[in-house]
C-alpha cells in the first residue's frame, strides 16, 4: 500500500539544517574574554553609579520575621536599603518558563525573599551606597531576625565552605541542625 | 567584601615592628603574608584598628641549617619551604605538609611566621611543629622567648604569643637519618581546609617502631601530639594492638562539630588515618584501613 | 584611617604612582583606579582564583594583597601578559578545545595556567588540575582547561625539542 505524501510537521528551531546541534558554534568573543577585556557588570561604570550589596541569608530555610534597617539607612554613604517587600511593589517574581515545553514553569521566586528564605544564600536584603565599601559596612550593620526552620530532610553532604572559622559561624551552624 | 578601614605602618625593621607592638598590642594585628588575615579581614571577621606589615623584614626570612638545627624565619614562604633544598633533607616531613597548604597562589605568599601565629586547629604546619618537636623563637618588650611546639598552641586562633610580641623563628631539630615520616590529610577538594589530618615522623627498626610521633590536626581546637603512639612503639603489631591503639585514640580526641564533618566522622577519619600511616611506615599492607572493623 | 599611602610600583611594564588607603586591595586598585578590569573579584577571599596576577614574576591573590604593600613591586595582569604575546599559544589553545563559557575565570586560569608551564614544562594532567586546583570555573567542567593546558605544553615541547 503507497502512502500519501504526508503534510510535514514543522521542524523545531532545533531541528532545522542550520540549527547548533551537532555542530561546533563559532564564539568570536572568545578572544576578547581572553585578553582581559570581557564586559561583565561588576566591570561597567556609569557617571554617578552607586554601589549595592545584597545580605544574604546563612539559613537554608528560615522565616524573616523582621528587618530593622535604622542604623543602616542613618550611616553616611547610604542611598538606601531595599527590603523584599518594597522591591515586590516595582518587580513581579521570576518564574521560569520553557519556550518548547509548553505549561513547564517554575514556583515564583521574588527578586528579595518577602516572608522566607529558601536557600543559604538568599538575599533578605539590598543595601545601597556611594561607594562599595559604604554599601559592604552597611550591610554588615543591618539586623535581620530569622526564625531557623527544620531541614526537611537531615541535612545530607557537609557542606564545605573555606570561610575561616568564627565563633558566630559556628552558632549559626549549631542553629541550623538542631532537632 | 572589603575590609573595614585601618591604619597602615610598615615596619622597617624588627625593632621598629616591636616599638609598634609595645605601642599598639591589642589594637594591631601584623601583617605577615595576609592569606589568613587579610580573607578574616574581608569577610569582616576581624577589624584591626592597625596593620603592621613586616613584608619588608628580609632578615626574618630564609633556611639556614647549624647544629643539628633548622632555623626557619617567620618570614619564609610556603612557597619557599617547598623548593628548600636544607627541608627537603633534614626535615622531609614539611615539604610533603607545605605541598598541602591551600594553592600555589597562596604559597607564593603565606608564611610559616604567620600560620603559627594564626593557629587555625585546621592547618597543617601547626601539627608538623608538634611532631617535629619544634621550637618558636618569640620577641617582645621583655627580650627573646622560646617555646615549645607543645606548649604554643592554645586553642582556636590562640597562641602563647602576647599582643607585643612577634614571632621571628622556629627551630626544627634536624630529622635523624634513619627516620621516616608519613603526611596526609582527607578534604573534599585539593587545598581546601582539612577535615582530618595526620603528620607523622618515626624512626623503624626491624618491623617495629622505635620511636612514634603522631600530630593530628583538624581533631579539635588545637593540633594534637597523641599518647596513644606509645601503644605501637616497641612492640610487634597486630590489629589487636592496632584496635588498642585506636580505642587509646578515640578517648584523647575530643573532635568539633562543624559544616565539614561531625564528631564522629572526625574520630572515624582520625583512625582511618592512623591505620594507612602503621600500614606505609611498617610496609604492612595488612594493618591498613581494611583492619578498622 | 583616611591617610592616604604613596605609592610607587610598575604595572605591566608601565610605571605608577598612586595615593592610596591602607584598606584598597590590590585587585580594587587595578581594577577601579588603573581601570585593568581584566582582573576580576570573586570570592573575595582566596579561594577562587579569579583574582590571580603576577606580583614580582609570582603568581598571587590580588584580593588577598594590599595596594600599599605593592610599593616597588612589579605587577602583571592579563591584559599585560596577553598583550606581550607571552600566552598567545595558550589563549589559542583555550580558543580551539573551547576551553571557556562565560570567560570570568579565565583570566585566572591562564595566569595559572602560564605559571605552571613555566615551572615545569610537561606536566601530566595530574599535575595541571593540582596547579589549578585554586581557579574555580562554574561552567565548563574543567576538561577543555585541562586539554587546552596539555596541548600547549606538549607544543612547546615540540617546538623546543
Amino acid at each position: 500500500m503507497t502512502s500519501e505524501p504526508e503534510k510535514r510537521d514543522p521542524l523545531s528551531v532545533l531541528d532545522r539544517p542550520n540549527s547548533y546541534i551537532g555542530k561546533i558554534v563559532p564564539r568570536p568573543n572568545l578572544d576578547r574574554l581572553m585578553q582581559g577585556r570581557g564586559l561583565y557588570v561588576s566591570d561597567v561604570e556609569l557617571p554617578r553609579m552607586v554601589h549595592v550589596v545584597f545580605l544574604r541569608s546563612p539559613y537554608a530555610h528560615a522565616k524573616i520575621t523582621s528587618i530593622d534597617a535604622s542604623t543602616a539607612k542613618r550611616m553616611p554613604g547610604v542611598v538606601a536599603v531595599v527590603t523584599g517587600p518594597e522591591l515586590a511593589a516595582v518587580i513581579t517574581p521570576w518564574i521560569g518558563v520553557l519556550s518548547h515545553l509548553k505549561g513547564l514553569k517554575s514556583a515564583p521566586q521574588a527578586a528579595i525573599a518577602i516572608d522566607r528564605v529558601c536557600w543559604q544564600g538568599e538575599a533578605v536584603a539590598a543595601v545601597v551606597a556611594r561607594t562599595s565599601e559604604a554599601s559592604t559596612g552597611q550591610a554588615r550593620a543591618g539586623n535581620v531576625f530569622m526564625n531557623a526552620a527544620l531541614p526537611r530532610r537531615p541535612p545530607g553532604l557537609a557542606w564545605a565552605t573555606n570561610h575561616a572559622r568564627s565563633a558566630r559561624t559556628a552558632a549559626w551552624q549549631f542553629l541550623c541542625r538542631q532537632p | 567584601m572589603k575590609a573595614s578601614a585601618f591604619a597602615y605602618a610598615r615596619a622597617t625593621s624588627v625593632a621598629n615592628a616591636l616599638e609598634l607592638l609595645t605601642v599598639h598590642g591589642e589594637k594591631a594585628k601584623v601583617l605577615s603574608g595576609g592569606q589568613s588575615l587579610l580573607p578574616a579581614m574581608n569577610l569582616r571577621l576581624t577589624a584591626p584598628e592597625l596593620i603592621i606589615d613586616i613584608g619588608e623584614l628580609a632578615e626574618l626570612r630564609g633556611v639556614v641549617v647549624k647544629g643539628g638545627v633548622l632555623t626557619i624565619g617567620a618570614l619564609t614562604r610556603h612557597a619557599d619551604l617547598l623548593k628548600s633544598p636544607e627541608i627537603a633533607a633534614h626535615a622531609p616531613l614539611l615539604t610533603d605538609a607545605v605541598a598541602h597548604v591551600a594553592h600555589p597562589a597562596i604559597r607564593n605568599r603565606g608564611t610559616i611566621g604567620g600560620s603559627l601565629a594564626h593557629a587555625d586547629p585546621a592547618s597543617e604546619l601547626p601539627a608538623c611543629m608538634l611532631t617535629l618537636g619544634a621550637t618558636i623563637i618569640v620577641r617582645g618588650p621583655s627580650g627573646e622567648r622560646r617555646i615549645a611546639a607543645s606548649e604554643f598552641f592554645a586553642g582556636i586562633y590562640e597562641t602563647a604569643l602576647k599582643p607585643q610580641e612577634l614571632l621571628v623563628a622556629v627551630e626544627v631539630p634536624v630529622s635523624a637519618k634513619d627516620s621516616t615520616h608519613f603526611f596526609h590529610e582527607f578534604a573534599r577538594r585539593h587545598g581546601d581546609y582539612a577535615i582530618v589530618g595526620l603528620a607523622a615522623q618515626a624512626v623503624v627498626k626491624d618491623g617495629r617502631f622505635a620511636d612514634l610521633r603522631l600530630g593530628f590536626f583538624a581533631v579539635g581546637d588545637r593540633p594534637l601530639l597523641v599518647g596513644s603512639a606509645a601503644k605501637l612503639v616497641d612492640v610487634a603489631i597486630t590489629s589487636a594492638v592496632l584496635s588498642e591503639a585506636f580505642s587509646a585514640l578515640d578517648e584523647e580526641l575530643d573532635p568539633l562539630e562543624d559544616q565539614q564533618a561531625t564528631p564522629a566522622m572526625r574520630r572515624h577519619l582520625a583512625k582511618v588515618l592512623l591505620a594507612r600511616c602503621v600500614s606505609s611506615l611498617l610496609g604492612r599492607p595488612d594493618l591498613g584501613a581494611g583492619a578498622l572493623a | 584611617m583616611t591617610t592616604a599611602v604613596a605609592i610607587s610600583l610598575v604595572v605591566n611594564g608601565e610605571h605608577v604612582e598612586a595615593n592610596v588607603l591602607p584598606r584598597l586591595n590590590l585587585a580594587d586598585f587595578l581594577r577601579e583606579h588603573l581601570k585593568l578590569t581584566g582582573t576580576h573579584v570573586g570570592c573575595e577571599h582566596g579561594v577562587c582564583g579569579a583574582c590571580t596576577v603576577r606580583v614580582n614574576g609570582d603568581i598571587v591573590r590580588s584580593c588577598l594583597l594590599l595596594a600599599v604593600q605593592t610599593h616597588n613591586a612589579t605587577v602583571e595582569t592579563i591584559e599585560g601578559i596577553s598583550d606581550s604575546g607571552e600566552i598567545a599559544d595558550l589563549q589559542s589553545a583555550f580558543r580551539e578545545r573551547n576551553a571557556l563559557q562565560c570567560g570570568f575565570c579565565t583570566p585566572g586560569m591562564l595566569m595559572a595556567a602560564q605559571d605552571l608551564l613555566k615551572q615545569n614544562s610537561s606536566p601530566d594532567r595530574e599535575q595541571i588540575r593540582e596547579h589549578l586546583s585554586g581557579n574555580y570555573c562554574r561552567c565548563t567542567g574543567y576538561q577543555a582547561i585541562v586539554d587546552a593546558v596539555e596541548s600547549t605544553a606538549r607544543a612547546r615541547a615540540g617546538r623546543t625539542a
